[in-house]
C-alpha cells in the first residue's frame, strides 16, 4: 500500500452483502484474496493467510482507496485488528433476514469497538426486503440502549446508489472530526 | 447585532398575511428582526402592498410612503418605485425580496431613522426573537407547520388539506392518523390546508379504527412544501444542536444534504451556523432538516457558552475525504 493509500473496510456477518457492496464500488472485479498478516502489519511475524473480499477505488490523482471485506466467519476475527489498522473506517453490513440481527449488530460492533471510535462506521441493513420484521427500529433501540450514535440506512447491497449512501455517509461522519 | 425591519402590510389578505408571518420568522434566522407595524405613521421602512386591493393603491399613490415598496399582484405592476411579486406569493420569494431590498436600501433606511430620531419619536425597542409559544393552531396552513405545532406543544391536531381530506396529529406520541391513501397523503404534505387544535375527547372519537402511524412517514415530504425554513422550537442559530438518535431516513424524499448533515452530527454536536460554515449547505435547508429533526423528536436544541465557530479539521484527511467524496459523485462504475 503506497504511503498516500487508504483504505475501507466492510464487515457484517456471512451472507450480509459485503462482497456485493464492494463490488458496486471497485473498480476491478472483486478478488477473494488471501491477505498475508505480516504485510499489514510488522508487529505480527506469523504469515497466516485468510481469504477476504478485495477492490479499489482510484482516485483522480492516483491515489487508492483500498477496499477489504473481512471475512464472514468469526474464526477469523484476530484478522480484523490487522486489517483495521490504518483504515479510514468501517462499512457495517447486517443481513436484516438473519435470525438475530441485534446480536449480530452488537457483536460486530464490541468486535471492532476501538477502530470505530477512533475513525467512524455507518451501518447498512441490508437483505430488508426478505424480512417481515421491522429490523430498523429494532437495531435503533438497539443502539439506544448501547448509548452508541451512529448512522444507519436500509439498503440492498447489490444496488450502486445504496452502497455510495454507505460510503458518502461515513466520510461526512469522519469529516466531522473537531 | 439583530437589525430590526419595520414592514407595513396595506391590505393584504388573510394567506397574505400568514406568509408574511412565517417569513418574519425566517428572518430572524438570517439576523434581521421584522417588526410588522399596523399604520404608516409608525415610520415602515418597507410597505408590502396587495396591488389588487383599493387601500392598496391608494396608499400606493400617497404623498408618503416607505422608502421600500414591495407590491403583490397577479399580473406584474410597475411603476410608484415598487418592486413587484406576483400572486400567489411564496415564502422564498417574499423573503428573499425583503432581505435584498432592506440590503440594497440602506440609505434611504437609515433617512427614515434620521427623520424619526428629529421627530424625537422614540425608537422601537428591538423585539426578542421569536418563539413558538404564541403560535396557535389557526395561523397554521401546512402539513409541516402542524407537525412542529403539534410536536413542540404537545398537543392534539386536525390538519384539513384540500378536497377535505383531514389528518389528526398526535403530537405526545409522534403518530398520525389518516385513512388516506398514499397519494392522497402525499398530495395533503404538499398542499395548503387549516389545522385547528382538538380536546382529547372528540382527537379519541375521531381516530376510530384509524391505524397510528409515525410522523416519520410524513414529514420529510411535508418538510419540503412547508415550514418554509423556520426555525422552531425556540432555537438559535447558535444553539448547538445534540443528536438522539440517528433519524430514519425514507427512500423516497432522501436528500443528500440531509444525510451530510446528520451524519455529522453523529460525530460532533454543532451549532446550526457551524454546520452552515463548515458544510457550506444553505441554511434553509439546515433549517428543513432541524425542523424535521424536532417533529422526530431526534435533534434538540441547547443554548450554549460557546459563540465562536469552529472549523472542523475533517481529521488529518480533509483533503482525502472530500477526493473520495468527489469520485463517489461522479458515480462510478454502472
Ligand atoms: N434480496 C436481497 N439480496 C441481497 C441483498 N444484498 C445482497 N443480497 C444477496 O445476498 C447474497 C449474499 O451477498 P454477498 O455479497 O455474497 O454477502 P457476503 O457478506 O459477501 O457473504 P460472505 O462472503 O459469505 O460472508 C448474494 O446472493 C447477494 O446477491 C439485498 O438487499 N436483498
Ligand atoms: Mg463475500
Amino acid at each position: 500500500m503506497a504511503a498516500a493509500d487508504s483504505k475501507i473496510i466492510f464487515a457484517g456477518p456471512v451472507g450480509s452483502g459485503k462482497t456485493s457492496a464492494i463490488s458496486c464500488l471497485s473498480d476491478i472485479p472483486v478478488v477473494s484474496t488471501d491477505v498475508d498478516a505480516s504485510d499489514e502489519t510488522k508487529a505480527r511475524k506469523d504469515t497466516t493467510t485468510v481469504a477476504m473480499d478485495y477492490g479499489f477505488l482510484s482516485l483522480e490523482d492516483g491515489t487508492l482507496v483500498h477496499l477489504y471485506g473481512t471475512p464472514g466467519q468469526d474464526r477469523f476475527d484476530f484478522m480484523w485488528q490487522i486489517l483495521t489498522e490504518g483504515g479510514l473506517g468501517l462499512v457495517l453490513l447486517i443481513d436484516a433476514a438473519r435470525p438475530d440481527p441485534a446480536a449480530d449488530m452488537l457483536f460486530y460492533l464490541d468486535a471492532f469497538e476501538k477502530f470505530i471510535a477512533e475513525t467512524g462506521a455507518v451501518i447498512g441493513i441490508s437483505r430488508v426486503d426478505l424480512s417481515e420484521r421491522d429490523i430498523y427500529g429494532l437495531l435503533q433501540q438497539s443502539l439506544i440502549e448501547r448509548g452508541q450514535l451512529l448512522p444507519m440506512f436500509e439498503v440492498d447491497a447489490r444496488k450502486d446508489e445504496d452502497v455510495n449512501l454507505l460510503v458518502q455517509t461515513l466520510l461526512a461522519v469522519l469529516s466531522a472530526e473537531v | 447585532m439583530k437589525q430590526v425591519a419595520r414592514i407595513l402590510p396595506v391590505g393584504l389578505e388573510q394567506q397574505e398575511r400568514t406568509i408574511l408571518g412565517v417569513v418574519v420568522n425566517l428572518l430572524s434566522a438570517f439576523d434581521l428582526d421584522v417588526e410588522v407595524v399596523d399604520d404608516a405613521s409608525e415610520a415602515p421602512h418597507i410597505a408590502l402592498v396587495n396591488g389588487e386591493a383599493s387601500v392598496g393603491m391608494e396608499y400606493l399613490h400617497s404623498p408618503d410612503t416607505a422608502p421600500v415598496k414591495i407590491v403583490i399582484s397577479a399580473t406584474p405592476l410597475s411603476g410608484y418605485g415598487a418592486h413587484s411579486l406576483s400572486k400567489p406569493v411564496r415564502v422564498q420569494a417574499l423573503k428573499d425580496a425583503i432581505f435584498e431590498l432592506w440590503t440594497q436600501n440602506q440609505e434611504s433606511i437609515q433617512q427614515v431613522e434620521k427623520n424619526l430620531g428629529s421627530r424625537s419619536k422614540a425608537k422601537p425597542q428591538p423585539r426578542p426573537a421569536k418563539t413558538e409559544a404564541g403560535l396557535r393552531a389557526e395561523q397554521v396552513q401546512d402539513l409541516m407547520l402542524a407537525l412542529l405545532l403539534a410536536r413542540s406543544q404537545q398537543k392534539h391536531l386536525l390538519f384539513s388539506g384540500q378536497a377535505g381530506h383531514g389528518v389528526l396529529l398526535d403530537g405526545l406520541h409522534g403518530q398520525y392518523y389518516s385513512g388516506l391513501s398514499g397519494e392522497a397523503m402525499e398530495a395533503v404534505c404538499q398542499q395548503q390546508g387549516q389545522a385547528q387544535a382538538l380536546g382529547p375527547g372528540p382527537f379519541m372519537s375521531a381516530i376510530e379504527g384509524l391505524e397510528a402511524k409515525p410522523f416519520n412517514d410524513i414529514a420529510w415530504s411535508a418538510a419540503r412544501f412547508g415550514a418554509a425554513g423556520r426555525l422552531y422550537d425556540g432555537a438559535e442559530l447558535d444553539h448547538t444542536l445534540v443528536m438522539k438518535a440517528f433519524p430514519r431516513f425514507p427512500r423516497r424524499h432522501l436528500r443528500p444534504e440531509h444525510t451530510r448533515v446528520a451524519a455529522m452530527l453523529t460525530k460532533t454536536p454543532m451549532s446550526l451556523r457551524e454546520l452552515e460554515a463548515n458544510s457550506g449547505i444553505a441554511m434553509d435547508v439546515l433549517i428543513e432538516f432541524y425542523n424535521i429533526g424536532v417533529v422526530l423528536d431526534v435533534l434538540q436544541a441547547k443554548p450554549t457558552e460557546q459563540r465562536e465557530i469552529r472549523k472542523l479539521s475533517g481529521g488529518k484527511r480533509g483533503g482525502l475525504l472530500a477526493k473520495i467524496a468527489k469520485r463517489l459523485k461522479i458515480g462510478g462504475n454502472t
